[in-house]
C-alpha cells in the first residue's frame, strides 16, 4: 500500500499507492510535521509498477470490476478499498505499509489502513458455542448488542487495585450491578465495577456492549477461557487450549515464613498465566514450577523474589521427560480375592501397543459375548489411565499407547467396577515392563540467527548438542539456521550463542515433539530418578 | 451505544525487537491517548509497565488499551514477541478481530516472527503489515515484502 522514499538514514517518507501521493516528514521527529506532495520524479516508474500490481491483486476479489479494468476502465479508489478490505478479511493477502515508528514516520497511513481494511467485530466469523463436553452445538455467538450477553474471559491480572478479569464481549450488553453466569463453574456472580483499560491505568465504566474489550474488577472463581453469560440464556463459547509446559525448576523458600507467602503468590501467578503450572512433588515435598522456557521461568522466579519479596533457593532447570513403549504385547491378568466374605474377581485379556506420536492414549474394547460386561469397560480404561501418570523406568508419565481389551471373565457376584480397575492397574505393572519401555525427550524447534563469520561455529555447536540441522538461509546481515534439538542440551544456550557470535547471535525455540533418548542419555535419566527415590 | 462498524479490535504482533511496542507508543501518541512518548530502551513505554519488562526492554504480558482514530474506536492489545510468552499472543488472538504484524525492515533477523504469524493464520485473524525500521542499516522493504507475500497463506 505504501513504498519507502529513501533508505536507511535517508528514509524521509512514503508513497501512498492508493492516492498516488508522497508523504514527506521533516527531521523534527514530530509525526505531524509532514507534507503531502506529488511523487518524486525518480520514484514515478516504481510507484506505477507497484500500483498496477496492487490494483490487479485487489480486483481479483471482484470479477465485474476486473472485466471492466481489462477493458481499460480504471477502478475508483472506493472500489479498490472495498476489494482490498474483502481480500484482507478473507486472509487472501495482507496489505503492507512501511515506515519507522522510532523516527515517527509512516505511522498514520498504517492507522488509516486499520480503518480501511481490518474488519469490524460484525465482519469476522462468529465464535462457535459448545456444550459442556466441548462439542460444537452449531450455534454461534453473533456479535450483536441486542442478543443475550456472552463474553469470554481471556486474561486474569492482579494489580495494585485487585483482581482484574479481562473480557471480550461478543453479544449483548453488560451493566454495573448485572448478575452473570460463569458456565464453567455454574455459579452466578454480580458485577461490581467495570473498567476500560489503558495499560496499567483504567477508566470506570457504567456499561459495556458487544464488541468491547474491557475488564471486570474483583471477580471471584473465574479463569482464563471461562464463558460469562446471561443466566437466563446460558451458552458456552469455544474454550482455549493451552500448551503443555516442557521445562521445570524446583524452588524452595529460604526460611519457613516464606512458604505460605510463596504459596499465595504462586497461586495468583498460575491464575494469570495458563502456560505456567505448579506441582508439589508428593514424595519430596518440593515445589516444582513448570513453564514454556528458561526465560519464562526466569521471569517468574524474579517476580517471586522481588515483587513478592520471597527469598528463594532455585534448582536447576529440569526437562519434562516422558516414557512410552516400543513393542506390541498381548497379555492377560486375573484379579482374584475370594477367600471368604464379599470377594473380588476380574479377568482381562488385552493388547498394549505403541500408538501414533502425539496421540497420548487410546482405549478400545473388542469384547463380544459379554465376558467383560459393558458396564465394566470404563473401569478398565480408568485403571490403565490412572496408572499412566507414572512410567515404569524413571517415573515419568507414559505417552502414546493404545490399549485394546480383547476378552476376559467375570463373576456374577464378586465382579465390580473396582475389581476391574484394580485388575487394569495390576495389568499395567505386569505388562509395560515387557513392552519395551523407553524414555522419550522433548525436541525443540530451534531457530538461530548468526552473522556470516560464525556460521561454522554455530553449526558445529548445534551438532554437539545432538541437533539435527534442518535448513540454512542466508539473509543480508547473516544466516538463519533451523534445527531440531533436544531440550536437555539447550539450557543456557543464549549465553553460549552470544559468546560464539560476539554478542550478535539470536535464537528462539519452541516445543516440537517427543523422540526416544539415546541409550546413554536414557541411562542417565533413569539413574538420576533412582537416586532421587533413594534419597526419600 | 457505539456503532459496531466503527469498532476495530486489533492486536499488535511481531517478533522480538521489531519495534512493536514502539509502534504502539506512536499509535497512542497520534490518537491523543498520551502526550509524551515513552521509549522502550528507557524503560518508559506505556504498555510495558511491569518492572521486569522495563528492565529487560521486552514485553512479557499483553497490555490492553483503547484509543480513537478518524472516529473509529481501536481496542488495541500489544503482545509479547518472545515465544516463551506465546500464550499471551494465543489468547489475544482468540478475542481479536484483526491485527497489525510489525516486521523489522532491516534484514533477516527474525527468528520467532514465524511462530506468532503462524498462530495468527491458524486463528484466521485478518492482518495488515507494518514494515518498521526503514531508517536502519540494511533496511530492504522489497525483500521483506516479497517474503511476506510469498508465504502468507497456508
Amino acid at each position: 500500500m505504501t513504498l519507502p522514499i529513501g533508505i536507511e538514514e535517508d528514509f524521509v517518507g512514503i508513497i501512498d499507492l492508493m492516492e498516488m501521493k508522497a508523504w514527506i516528514w521533516d527531521e523534527s521527529g514530530d509525526p505531524l510535521n509532514y507534507e503531502i506532495t506529488d511523487i518524486p520524479a525518480e520514484y514515478k516508474e516504481k510507484a506505477e509498477e507497484y500500483r498496477e500490481t496492487m490494483v490487479e491483486t485487489a480486483l481479483d476479489q471482484d470479477d465485474d470490476l476486473m472485466e471492466k479494468y481489462l477493458d481499460g476502465e480504471l477502478p475508483s479508489i472506493d472500489d479498490l478499498k472495498r476489494c482490498i478490505r474483502k481480500g484482507t478479511i478473507n486472509l487472501d493477502f495482507f496489505p503492507t505499509f512501511c515506515g519507522s515508528a522510532f523516527k515517527n514516520k509512516g505511522v498514520q497511513p498504517m492507522l488509516n489502513g486499520v480503518v480501511d481494511y481490518l474488519p469490524s467485530p460484525t465482519e469476522v466469523k462468529p465464535q462457535p458455542e459448545v456444550d459442556m463436553e466441548g462439542t460444537a452445538t452449531g450455534e454461534f455467538a453473533i456479535v450483536d448488542v441486542d442478543k443475550p450477553f456472552r463474553a469470554l474471559a481471556f486474561k486474569i491480572m492482579d494489580d495494585r487495585f485487585g483482581a482484574l478479569t479481562f473480557i471480550r464481549i461478543y453479544s449483548g450488553t453488560l451493566n454495573k450491578g448485572d448478575t452473570i453466569l460463569n458456565t464453567f463453574t455454574g455459579k452466578t456472580e454480580r458485577i461490581g465495577r467495570l473498567v476500560e483499560m489503558h495499560a496499567d491505568d483504567r477508566i470506570e465504566l457504567s456499561s459495556a456492549q458487544a464488541g468491547d474489550i474491557i475488564a471486570i474488577v474483583g471477580m471471584k472463581n473465574v479463569q482464563t477461557g471461562h464463558t460469562l453469560c446471561d443466566p437466563k440464556n446460558p451458552a458456552t463459547l469455544e474454550p482455549m487450549v493451552f500448551p503443555e509446559p516442557v521445562i521445570s525448576i524446583a524452588v524452595a523458600p529460604k526460611d519457613k515464613g516464606g512458604s505460605e507467602k510463596m504459596g499465595i503468590a504462586i497461586g495468583k501467578m498460575v491464575q494469570e498465566d495458563p502456560s505456567f503450572r505448579v506441582e508439589t512433588d508428593e514424595d519430596s515435598g518440593e515445589t516444582i514450577l513448570k513453564g514454556m522456557g528458561e526465560l519464562h521461568l526466569d521471569i517468574k522466579v524474579d517476580i517471586l523474589k522481588r515483587t513478592h519479596g520471597i527469598e528463594l533457593e532455585v534448582g536447576k532447570p529440569q526437562v519434562a521427560y516422558r516414557e512410552t513403549i516400543t513393542q506390541t504385547t498381548e497379555d492377560s491378568y486375573t484379579h482374584k480375592k475370594q477367600s471368604g466374605g464379599s470377594g473380588q474377581f476380574a479377568k482381562i485379556d488385552y493388547i498394549i501397543e505403541p500408538a501414533e506420536p502425539g496421540s497420548d492414549y487410546e482405549f478400545e474394547s473388542k469384547v463380544t459375548g459379554g465376558n467383560v460386561p459393558r458396564e465394566f469397560w470404563p473401569a478398565v480404561e480408568k485403571g490403565f489411565k490412572l496408572s499412566m501418570v507414572k512410567g515404569v523406568l524413571a517415573g515419568y508419565p507414559l505417552l502414546d499407547i493404545k490399549i485394546t481389551l480383547l476378552d476376559g471373565g467375570f463373576h456374577a457376584v464378586d465382579s465390580s467396577a473396582v475389581a476391574f480397575e484394580i485388575a487394569a492397574k495390576a495389568a499395567y505393572r505386569q505388562t509395560i515392563p515387557k513392552a519395551g519401555p523407553q524414555i522419550i525427550e522433548p525436541i525443540m524447534k530451534v531457530d538461530v540467527f548468526t552473522p556470516d563469520d560464525h556460521v561454522g561455529d554455530v553449526i558445529g555447536d548445534l551438532n554437539r548438542r545432538r541437533g539435527m540441522i534442518k535448513s540454512q538461509e542466508a539473509g543480508i546481515t547473516g544466516v538463519r539456521i533451523k534445527a531440531d534439538c533436544p531440550l536437555s542440551e539447550m539450557f543456557g544456550y543464549i549465553g553460549d550463542l552470544r559468546t560464539m557470535t560476539s554478542g550478535r547471535g539470536q535464537f528462539s525455540m519452541e516445543f516440537s515433539h517427543y523422540l526416544p533418548c539415546p541409550k546413554n542419555v536414557a541411562d542417565e535419566v533413569i539413574k538420576e530418578a533412582q537416586e532421587r527415590n533413594a534419597k526419600k | 451505544m457505539t456503532d459496531l462498524s466503527l469498532y476495530r479490535n486489533i492486536g499488535i504482533f511481531a517478533h522480538v525487537d521489531a519495534g512493536k511496542t514502539t509502534t504502539t507508543e506512536r499509535i497512542l501518541k497520534l490518537t491523543g491517548k498520551i502526550h509524551k512518548l515513552g521509549e522502550v530502551h528507557d524503560g518508559a513505554a506505556t504498555t510495558d509497565f511491569m518492572e521486569q519488562e522495563q528492565e529487560r526492554g521486552i514485553t512479557i504480558q499483553s497490555a490492553a488499551t483503547t484509543c480513537f482514530w478518524n472516529d473509529h474506536r481501536f481496542n488495541i492489545i500489544d503482545t509479547p514477541g518472545h515465544v516463551d510468552f506465546t500464550i499471551e499472543v494465543y489468547r489475544s488472538l482468540k478475542v481479536l478481530d484483526g491485527g497489525v504484524g510489525v516486521f523489522c525492515g532491516s534484514g533477516g533477523v527474525e527468528p520467532q516472527s514465524e511462530t506468532n504469524w503462524r498462530y495468527a493464520n491458524e486463528s484466521e485473524v485478518a492482518r495488515i503489515i507494518y514494515v518498521n525500521k526503514m531508517d536502519r542499516m540494511g533496511a530492504d522493504f522489497y525483500l521483506i515484502r516479497s517474503k511476506k507475500y510469498s508465504a502468507p497463506i497456508h
